[in-house]
């Protein structure tokens, strides 16, 4: 019958371990971490511009997010509606003006037969004259 | 005797509901299934030849035939224009639509040099079959309709440009 209690158990590291070469080899280790980081920094400073400054925040984008998609469409659909309801000067020099659509229908229905037909000149500045994705 | 009676009923009855009334099993074919009725043996049977869809001649005979422009055409171009149309190319046609504020890529402007100079075919061409990244919306806009949309795109440009010479009395309600 074991005798043996808690406490006096076999260590799996026997006594007669030489601790100078357990020193020795952690004592290695880290020199060799701290050359490592040493040779980083001096590599990092010497030849990586602006690594080791501190960094500058960027500011993030906002989010395209709708809190509220019924109010936008609804500001969106007054602000187009607006463009045509009113009359104003496009090209005063050009004597080119802006109607309202309904003034714009009636003109296109008196045209009779060429209502389809196409209106000359553009309102549009050069650029968009190409179109754009389609 | 009464109570025997209704008791056999209400059996009869629930021997009625047994078994498979859901019409699940009928007797058909199902699709692409093999079929002896026919002489290739499939399911799946070309049309005849000369067979269109009910309307197809009406149809094809109204895409070639633009009607009258009149203000109740228009007004109805307009109706159609705001619910098919403005959610990309907005309502003024300029291309700047909701969907194109919310990322879609923007269509042309009515507005630009080619689409003025650009005939209601070409409009009506586009609704059919679409162009670029915009889809047919001939399944979703009548043929007659498709026309009373580009009579209604001739009047979203006619708006933006009018040469103030040609129409005087303009002039008196202009800022």
């Amino acid at each position: 019958m074991p005798t043996e209690e808690m406490g006096s158990r076999i260590l799996p590291q026997p006594p007669e371990v030489d601790a100078r070469v357990v020193l020795t080899v952690v004592g290695g280790f880290l020199l060799i971490v701290a050359a490592a980081v040493v040779g980083l920094l001096v590599f990092l400073k010497a030849d990586v511009p602006g690594a080791l400054a501190p960094k500058r925040e960027r500011p993030f984008p906002a989010p395209t997010l709708q809190t509220t998609p019924q109010g936008d469409l609804a500001k969106f659909e007054a602000a187009q509606h607006e463009a045509l309801s009113d009359y104003g000067w496009i090209d005063r020099d050009r004597g080119l003006a802006h109607v309202p659509i309904d003034d714009a229908m009636r003109m296109i229905a008196a045209r009779g037969e060429h209502a389809y037909d196409p209106l000359p000149g553009s309102s549009d500045p050069p650029a968009d004259a190409g179109g754009g994705k389609r | 005797m009464k109570a025997r009676l209704l008791s056999s009923l209400i059996l009869c009855g629930a021997l009625a509901g047994c078994g498979d009334h859901s019409m699940f099993r009928q007797n058909r074919y199902g699709t692409f299934s093999k079929a002896a009725l026919f002489k290739n043996g499939s399911e799946a049977q070309p049309l005849p030849v000369g067979v269109v869809a009910q309307g197809d001649l009406a149809r094809a005979e109204a895409a070639g035939k633009p009607p009258p422009v009149d203000m109740a055409l228009l007004s109805r171009g307009r109706e159609r224009y705001d619910i098919y149309c403005s959610p990309c190319h907005g309502y003024s046609g300029r291309g700047d639509g909701m969907i194109v504020q919310r990322g879609f890529p923007a269509p042309p402007s009515y507005h630009s040099d080619r689409l003025r100079a650009a005939d209601a075919q070409h409009f009506f061409d586009v609704i059919t079959n679409g162009y670029g990244v915009m889809y047919s919306y001939a399944a979703r806009v009548d043929v007659r309709d498709r026309w009373a949309i580009a009579a209604y795109i001739r009047a979203l440009q006619q708006s933006q440009h009018v040469d103030v010479a040609d129409v005087p009395e303009l002039r008196s309600k202009l800022p």
